[in-house]
C-alpha cells in the first residue's frame, strides 16, 4: 500500500502528467482519424522514448493507446465510417442514432462507456495482478479454437431479418478471410499473383470501404446532411447518453469483463471483441433482437466499454509473460526494454512501480481523454448538421488515406468493397456477418491447424474452457435458429396456406 | 421489374463467387481447401436457394421472403427517386474520375484538388472556401502524412512514363 502511495505521488510529477497529456492528445487524433493505427505513431516514437525516464516513456505510449478508441467512435457515429478497428460494431447503432438526430447522445453514451470500460478495466488489472499467471495458464490452443467458434457462429445472429442472405455474406466474408498463405501447407490461396495478397486482403480498406462509402454515397444522394431531423447538439444529451451507461449497468459491466478477458488473450484485437460483444449482447439482451442495428444506445455502450477495457486487458499478457497482446504491445514492450526493464517474473519482483505506473496511467488516461471528448462533442455533433455537399469530398479523401496502406492494391480493394457494400445496401443484404466472418475465419482456422497438430486425438474437446465456449457457441446457435425457424415457418406459412 | 432483376443477378454474383471458389480450390492440398469447402458448398447452397427465391418473386410475383428488417444502417429511399438516381450517377461520376486521376497523377496530388473541384463545381462553393479546404487536406498531407508519418505515396502512371 505504501508503495502503491509512493508510486502515485511520483506518477504526479510535472513531466510525467505532460507526457501524458501529450499521450492523450496524440491517441485522441489517432482515434479520430480513420485507418491510422498507434504502429506507425509508436515506430516515431521509440527512439524518442530513449530521451525520457520509464515513468515519462510509459505515460506517453500508454497515453496514446489508452484514448484511441475513446475518439475512435467520433467518426463511426457522426459518419459511419469506423475510425479504429475496436468502433467498427459502433457503426451499426451510432450511426443510425445520428441519423435520427441524436448523435450527441450517442457520443455521450459512447464517451461514458469509453470512460468506464477503461477505468474498470485499469483496477480489475491492478487486482487481477496476483492471479495473472493462474488466468493466463487456462488458455491453450483449443481454448482460442473454441473461442474464434463462438466469434464465427454469432454470424447466425447478425443475420437477423434475412438469415440466408446474411449467411451467404458470412460464407464469403469468411472466404475473403481466407486469402494468402494457408498456415499448415504454405499452399497460396487465392493471390492472383499479387504479391499485397499474400498477407491476405487489406481489412482496414475492406472496413472503411465495406461502411464508409455506401453512405458517403447515400449522404450525396440524399443531399441534405447526416442527420435527418433538425439538430441542437446540446449538452443535456450528452448527459442523457451517459446516463444511459448507468441505466445499462449490467451490459456495460458485461462489455467492460468481455473486453479486459477478450483482451487478455494474444491475438485477438482488430475489432474482433467488440463484434464478439456486441454480438452476444445482440443474442441475450432483453428486447436486442428487435432495437439493435437501429439506432439502439445499447448497441454503442458495450462495444465501447469492451474496446477500452481491452487496453488493460492487452497489458496483462505483455508484462506478465512478454507476450504482447498485439502488435502495438510488442512495440511497447521494446520501448520499455531499451529502459532495461524486462517483462515476467522479475518486473513484479524489482519493478512493481512499473506495473502501477501503468495502472495509474490507463486510468488517469482513460479520464482524460473522455473530458477531453466530451468538451468537444457538441461542437463534433454540429458536423452532422453540415450539407452533404461539402462533407463528401472531405470524408472520400479520408476514406482512401485511411484504407491506403503503400499499395495502389489497397485502393482497389477499398473501392471494390465499397462498391459491393454499396450494392448490399441497396438489395438489402447485411454488411455485418461478411465483415465479421472475414475477422473471425483466419483464426480459427489458424487455431484449428495448431489444435489438430498439438493434439493427435479429439481429447481437447473435454477441457473445461473449450467446454464452455462450445456450450455458448450452441446456445447462440439455437437462438439464431429461433429466428431461422421463424424464417422457415413464414415460408412454409406461404407455401401451405393455413 | 428492373430492381428486382438488378437483386437477382446480385445474387448470382455470390453463386459465381462460392462455384469459382470451390472450383479454384480443387487442386490444393486437402488442408489448405478443407475450410473453403466447408464454406464454399454451403454457401453455393444458399446463393442457389435465394437466386430460386429471387426468380419465384420476379417472374409469379411471389411475397418475398426476407421483408423483415436487416440489422444493417438502412439507406434514404431517396436513391429511386429521378433526382436521387441522377445524384447517384452523379456521384459515381466523381468517384470514377477520383479513381482514375489517382492513377494517373497519384494521391498525393489528386486529393487536394479533388477536394477543391467538387467544393466548386459541385456544391458551388465560393472559391475562397474551396481554396482554404484544399489547402487544409494539402496542409494534412504533407505536414504530417508526408513529413512526420513518412508514407510513401503512389507514384501517378503519367509520372512514371514522363520518367519524373
Amino acid at each position: 500500500m505504501a508503495e502503491a502511495a509512493s508510486v502515485l505521488y511520483s506518477f504526479f510529477t510535472t513531466t510525467t502528467l505532460l507526457w501524458l497529456f501529450i499521450g492523450v492528445g496524440v491517441g485522441l487524433i489517432i482515434g479520430l482519424l480513420p485507418g491510422l493505427g498507434t504502429i506507425p505513431v509508436y515506430g516515431i516514437l521509440i527512439p524518442f522514448t530513449l530521451h525520457l525516464n520509464v515513468l515519462e516513456t510509459i505515460a506517453l505510449m500508454l497515453g496514446i493507446k489508452g484514448v484511441t478508441d475513446t475518439s475512435g467512435p467520433i467518426t463511426s457515429v457522426l459518419f459511419g465510417i469506423p475510425g479504429q478497428s475496436g468502433a467498427q460494431a459502433t457503426v451499426l447503432d451510432g450511426y443510425p442514432m445520428s441519423q435520427k438526430g441524436e448523435a450527441d447522445r450517442a457520443l455521450g453514451a459512447a464517451y461514458m462507456a469509453s470512460l468506464l470500460g477503461g477505468c474498470i478495466g485499469a483496477v480489475v488489472l491492478a487486482l487481477s495482478i496476483p492471479f495473472l499467471r493462474a488466468i493466463m495458464m487456462i488458455f491453450g490452443l483449443p481454448e482460442f479454437f473454441a473461442l474464434s467458434v463462438v466469434g464465427i457462429v454469432l454470424v447466425s445472429i447478425v443475420s437477423s431479418g434475412s438469415m440466408v442472405k446474411g449467411l451467404m455474406a458470412g460464407c464469403a466474408g469468411a472466404l475473403l478471410g481466407l486469402v494468402g498463405q494457408n498456415p499448415q501447407t504454405a499452399t497460396i490461396r487465392w493471390d492472383f499473383g499479387q504479391l499485397f495478397l499474400l498477407d491476405g486482403l487489406p481489412r482496414v480498406a475492406i472496413f472503411v470501404g465495406m461502411f464508409g462509402i455506401p453512405e458517403l454515397i447515400d449522404l450525396f444522394v440524399k443531399g441534405t446532411s447526416v442527420s435527418d431531423v433538425p439538430f441542437f447538439p446540446s449538452f443535456k444529451k450528452i448527459y442523457e447518453g451517459a446516463r444511459d451507461c448507468f441505466r445499462n449497468w449490467g451490459l456495460l459491466f458485461f462489455g467492460t469483463i468481455m473486453g479486459l478477458f477478450l483482451g487478455a488473450i494474444p491475438g485477438l484485437g482488430g475489432g474482433r471483441i467488440s463484434w464478439i460483444c456486441y454480438g452476444l449482447a445482440r443474442a441475450f439482451a432483453k428486447g436486442a433482437a428487435e432495437t439493435f442495428g437501429k439506432g439502439d444506445v445499447r448497441g454503442v455502450i458495450v462495444p465501447e466499454a469492451a474496446n477500452n477495457s481491452e487496453e488493460p486487458g492487452m497489458v496483462i499478457p505483455t508484462m506478465a509473460f512478454g507476450i504482447p497482446g498485439s502488435p502495438t504491445m510488442a512495440m511497447f514492450l521494446v520501448a520499455l526494454s531499451l529502459h532495461g526493464i524486462q517483462p515476467g517474473r522479475t518486473l513484479f519482483l524489482e519493478h512493481f512501480d512499473v506495473v502501477l505506473t501503468i495502472v495509474y496511467v490507463l486510468f488517469v488516461a482513460n479520464i482524460i481523454g473522455a473530458a477531453t471528448c466530451l468538451l468537444f462533442t457538441k461542437q463534433l455533433s454540429k458536423l452532422t448538421s453540415v450539407k452533404a455537399d461539402v462533407l463528401v469530398p472531405m470524408l472520400l479523401v479520408l476514406i482512401v488515406l485511411a484504407a491506403y496502406q503503400s499499395d495502389v492494391g489497397d485502393l482497389v480493394v477499398l473501392f471494390s468493397s465499397g462498391f459491393m457494400g454499396w450494392l448490399m445496401t441497396r438489395f438489402r443484404w447485411p454488411r455485418a456477418p461478411l465483415v465479421l466472418a472475414l475477422v473471425m475465419a483466419p483464426m480459427m482456422e489458424q487455431y484449428y491447424v495448431l489444435t489438430a497438430l498439438r493434439y493427435e486425438t479429439l481429447e481437447w474437446l473435454a477441457r473445461p474452457i473449450v467446454i464452455v465456449f462450445l456450450v455458448l457457441a450452441i446456445l447462440i446457435i439455437l437462438s439464431g435458429i429461433k429466428q431461422l425457424r421463424e424464417w422457415i415457418e413464414k415460408v412454409c406459412g406461404r407455401l401451405v396456406p393455413r | 421489374m428492373k430492381f428486382k432483376l438488378a437483386s437477382s443477378l446480385y445474387t448470382a454474383l455470390f453463386l459465381f463467387f462460392f462455384a469459382g471458389a470451390l472450383w479454384t480450390s480443387k487442386d490444393w492440398p486437402w488442408a489448405a481447401r478443407a475450410l473453403p469447402w466447408f464454406l464454399a458448398i454451403p454457401g453455393l447452397a444458399l446463393s442457389s436457394w435465394q437466386l430460386g427465391s429471387d426468380f419465384l418473386w420476379l417472374f409469379k410475383k411471389a411475397h418475398k421472403e426476407d421483408e423483415g428488417t436487416i440489422m444493417d444502417i438502412s439507406v434514404s429511399s431517396d436513391a429511386f427517386t429521378p433526382v436521387g438516381l441522377q445524384r447517384t450517377r452523379k456521384i459515381f461520376c466523381w468517384i470514377g474520375a477520383f479513381i482514375i486521376s489517382i492513377w494517373l497523377l497519384g494521391l498525393l496530388i489528386v486529393s487536394p484538388l479533388f477536394v477543391l473541384f467538387f467544393l466548386l463545381f459541385e456544391a458551388r462553393e465560393k472559391w475562397w472556401v474551396a481554396m482554404l479546404y484544399g489547402t487544409a487536406v494539402v496542409a494534412f498531407m504533407v505536414g504530417f502524412l508526408d513529413q512526420v508519418l513518412h508514407v510513401p505515396w503512389l507514384p501517378g502512371v503519367l509520372f512514371t512514363a514522363l520518367g519524373f
